[in-house]
């Protein structure tokens, strides 16, 4: 029906802007809702960056593990360490980060449904 | 239509080269060629350990941007000309020695440009703009003295081209500003400008004959680079050229730009996709880039912001061996960049210098490692 | 022009005492001793004020600046013309392009932006450069002595200059498009000829005030005088000529010692005053904050070379 209506061409019944009606929800709660959408788009389009990088790092590590039996001298091994607790430290950020924020979204979803609920009844 | 045949620039993967293939292919002696990256920052000293290894000479060098890579070239009596602005090394060695001899003993001839006179310039080269307008190097001597106007090399043959392909015919020119000063800043805006500067001292300035020997207010022209090559130095490059540089430009993509080739020395060559995720952040597009290599480490003893920093050890060593007899730093120069950059990088960093651990090869190199949250090294050891 | 100075050492950045004496001592130098350095680094901070973007040259300015940030001009924004535009500078930077010098700035982008961003579109205020020689009108030579002229452009048969220096770099902008200009030198009577003879950047008046030859007949629109802050002394172009007077004066100098070190007859500026010794304060910061490895503050003059001998 509403793809039928979109196919017929504008009338001047369609162009009028309608009589004010007070809005359903708060703006406190839009701002709320705003809020969590955006700074999850900044981490989701700071992530689109590092998407290919990090789908690269288990197969580089990969080929470093294998490496290993043929390493020659001890202080490699030092550089190699040294670089590896670099990463287990940023990477245990961003995993930290995201476990975080998962959870929180979890919950969000369960409250989401609590919520429909009570409104329903 | 003729046939068409496929451009270099937009050839694919075989961009990627080897180190000495690239430079064999774009550099050749007397060459127009201008390095990227600033000072310690950036530099793509791989690309001029090559060139001193295939002993290129006779060099043109049009730079901007702090001078420690013709330095090297200086120190190994590869440069002829050198259009410039600044040939120190900032805080290390407040005039780069070699050059600075070169210049004095008349194996190098030089002109000189103001900072942002050379940044239009390269502004004008990026853009294929005639010209680019400066208001300033007014009053200086900038404005009557010409090297390379003096030594002939601007303007045109008898047959009609030009004396010098990267030389303009003239080394900057006065208009009296159609405008009448208007878009100077602070204007005069209702309530005054916005602008951080209170001085605007127009009316005298349009009282002025200088220059033109008509009143009015005056504009600079500076004419664009037009290097043969530009070489510089990326983090990460996709494999059709794509450059992302992290951290500061300098001069970079005005002058890659601005040049009939560029040479990009990439710490990491990736696939296109992996930046074209996130076009906005990559700074020269793929056309302008004609050859690739990739050296990680290549920018030592530089700093590769977010990668590693520079070696503060070899260059405060390197300043006392800069100033030894012309020959034996000529010597030195050639000595130390060895046969190839892989026996160079697993070699040379902290050798032949005093460093507070005394490692050498990749072992230093893992010593200058940078922090990615800052870019740099903090707390990394700097004495005097 | 309204200036606002900040001055009050409540709001500087603060050192611990102990620290300080502990890290005079491992150096073995005096905590309330200052040296030349020190001195021209706290003096070029004392000329900035709040609220100003200040464009740092490279070398001395890169401490001068830091310094002025960490004291009297805790919200200048610096500008480096690299690329930078307001870093907070946990290390002192050896370039104007270095990551120390980026670290958390504004806008990182490259150098022709940067002058055209900041100097041109008006945002330097307050400029800040090294000069190898400075005449009567605050003019600085920082490209060369003996002839300009490399060998295949001179005429006299000699090959090259006499003395070649860096070249302006960013300076001539810098000097261009600030208010108000500074210059951080070493005084020698032939760095303070009355005429220079090659004109790298015009801090100052550039000729006598109101003439056919002040810097604003030659074309500059913008500068309103400057401050030349050397080892002995600290200048300042007198606004009614554009000359540079003697207006104040470290501790211990005397004012025939500055006389004999400039080539033109020296003039004492009317507001003339003595120049508070650097306190203790200033001194900790300088050491602490902007240059622990003493990059720039380890360094000697010759004068110093001289009387240590």
């Amino acid at each position: 029906m509403e793809r039928k209506r979109m196919r017929a061409r504008i009338t001047e019944e369609d162009l009028r802007l309608s009589e004010r009606v007070e809005p359903k929800e708060s703006f406190e709660t839009w701002q709320k809702v705003i809020d969590a959408a955006w700074d999850m788009t900044i981490v989701a389009v700071a992530y689109n960056d590092m998407r290919i990088p990090l789908k690269r790092v288990p197969e580089t590590l990969e080929s470093l593990e294998s490496t290993i039996s043929s390493v020659t001298d001890e202080k490699t091994l030092d550089v190699i360490e040294e670089e590896v607790k670099t990463g287990i430290r940023h990477f245990s950020d961003i995993l930290e980060g995201a476990r975080d924020s998962r959870e929180r979204m979890d919950r969000i979803l369960r409250a989401t449904w609590n919520r429909r609920v009570q409104l329903k009844t | 239509m003729a046939e068409a045949t496929i451009p270099t620039f937009m050839r694919g993967k075989d961009k990627i080269m080897s180190l000495s293939d690239a430079v064999k292919t774009f550099i050749k002696p007397g060459t127009c060629i201008c390095p990227g990256g600033f000072s310690y920052t950036k530099k793509p000293f791989a690309l001029a350990r090559e060139v001193i290894r295939q002993d290129i000479g006779n060099l043109f060098i049009t730079m901007n941007g702090g001078a420690s890579i013709c330095e090297f070239w200086c120190a190994a009596g590869l440069v002829k000309l050198l259009d410039t602005t600044y040939i120190g090394l900032e805080g290390i060695q407040p005039v780069a020695y070699s050059v600075r001899r070169s210049i004095q003993d008349g194996t190098v001839d030089v002109e000189d440009y103001s900072n942002y006179g050379f940044g239009l310039r390269t502004v004008a080269g990026r853009y294929g703009w005639p010209f680019a307008p400066l208001m300033s190097e007014f009053g200086t001597s900038f404005m009557d003295h010409d090297t390379f106007g003096k030594m002939g090399l601007r303007g045109k043959k008898a047959d009609g081209s030009w004396i010098h392909p990267s030389i303009a015919p003239a080394r900057a020119a006065v208009i009296e500003d159609p405008f009448d000063g208007w878009g100077l800043r602070p204007h005069a805006f209702e309530g005054g400008d916005a602008t951080s500067n209170q001085t605007n001292f127009l009316d005298q300035v349009r009282e002025s004959t200088a220059y033109t020997g008509n009143k009015g207010v005056k504009c600079i022209l500076v004419p664009p680079i037009l290097p043969e090559v530009t070489i510089i130095l990326a983090q990460r490059v996709g494999e059709k050229g794509t450059t992302r540089i992290e951290g500061i430009w300098g001069p970079d993509n005005e002058q890659a730009i601005s040049a009939k080739n560029c040479i990009v020395q990439a710490e990491k060559i990736v696939t296109e996709e992996e930046l074209r995720a996130q076009p906005y952040s990559n700074t020269i597009a793929m056309q302008y880039i004609d050859a690739i290599v990739q050296v990680p480490y290549g920018g030592f003893p530089g700093q590769v912001p977010y990668y590693y920093d520079y070696d503060w050890d070899f260059w405060r060593a390197y300043t006392q061996i800069n100033r030894k007899d012309k020959a034996e730093v000529n010597k030195y120069i050639r000595d130390w960049v060895m046969e190839d950059e892989w026996t160079f990088l697993a070699t040379r960093p902290g050798d032949g210098y005093p460093t507070i651990t005394g490692t050498k090869g990749l072992e230093r190199l893992f010593e200058l490692r940078a922090d990615a949250l800052y870019g740099y090294r903090p707390g990394l050891a700097r004495p005097l | 022009m309204s200036v606002i100075r900040q001055s009050d050492p409540k709001a500087w950045t603060a050192v611990d005492d102990t620290e300080y004496e502990a890290y005079c001592k491992e150096r073995g130098i005096d905590p309330e001793e200052y040296t030349t350095m020190e001195l021209l680094c706290i003096a070029a901070a004392r000329q900035t004020y709040d609220f100003s973007f200040i464009f740092a040259g490279t070398g001395l300015p890169m401490i001068g600046c830091m310094m002025a940030q960490h004291t009297y001009a805790p919200n200048a924004l610096i500008i480096m013309e690299a690329g930078i535009l307001d870093p907070k500078l946990l290390e002192v930077p050896i370039s104007v392009s270095e990551a120390r010098g980026g670290y958390m700035c504004s806008t990182l982008s490259n150098m022709a932006d940067t002058f055209g961003t900041f100097a041109q579109r008006g945002f330097c205020t307050f400029g800040m450069l090294g000069g190898a020689e400075c005449d009567k009108y605050g003019n600085l030579n920082s490209t060369a002595m003996g002839g300009y002229y490399s060998k295949s452009a001179r005429d006299d048969g000699k090959t090259g200059p006499a003395v070649r220096f860096a070249g302006s770099g960013g300076a001539n902008n810098i000097a261009s498009y600030a208010d108000v200009g500074l210059a951080m030198m070493v005084q020698e009577k032939r760095r303070f000829p009355e005429v220079n003879e090659y004109v790298t950047s015009c801090t100052g008046s550039r000729g006598p005030l109101g003439s056919d030859e002040d810097r604003y007949h030659k074309g500059l629109f913008r500068g309103s005088g400057t401050t030349i802050v050397s080892d002995l002394c600290i200048f300042r172009s007198s606004p009614e000529t554009g000359e540079l007077q003697m207006a104040e004066i470290y501790p211990g100098v005397e004012e025939q010692l500055v006389r004999d070190n400039v080539s033109w007859e020296l003039q004492t500026a009317k507001d003339f005053k003595p120049f508070a010794a650097p306190a203790y304060e200033e001194i900790k910061i300088a050491r602490m904050v902007c240059d622990p490895n003493r990059i720039y503050l380890g360094r000697k003059t010759k004068r110093e070379l001289a009387a240590e001998k």
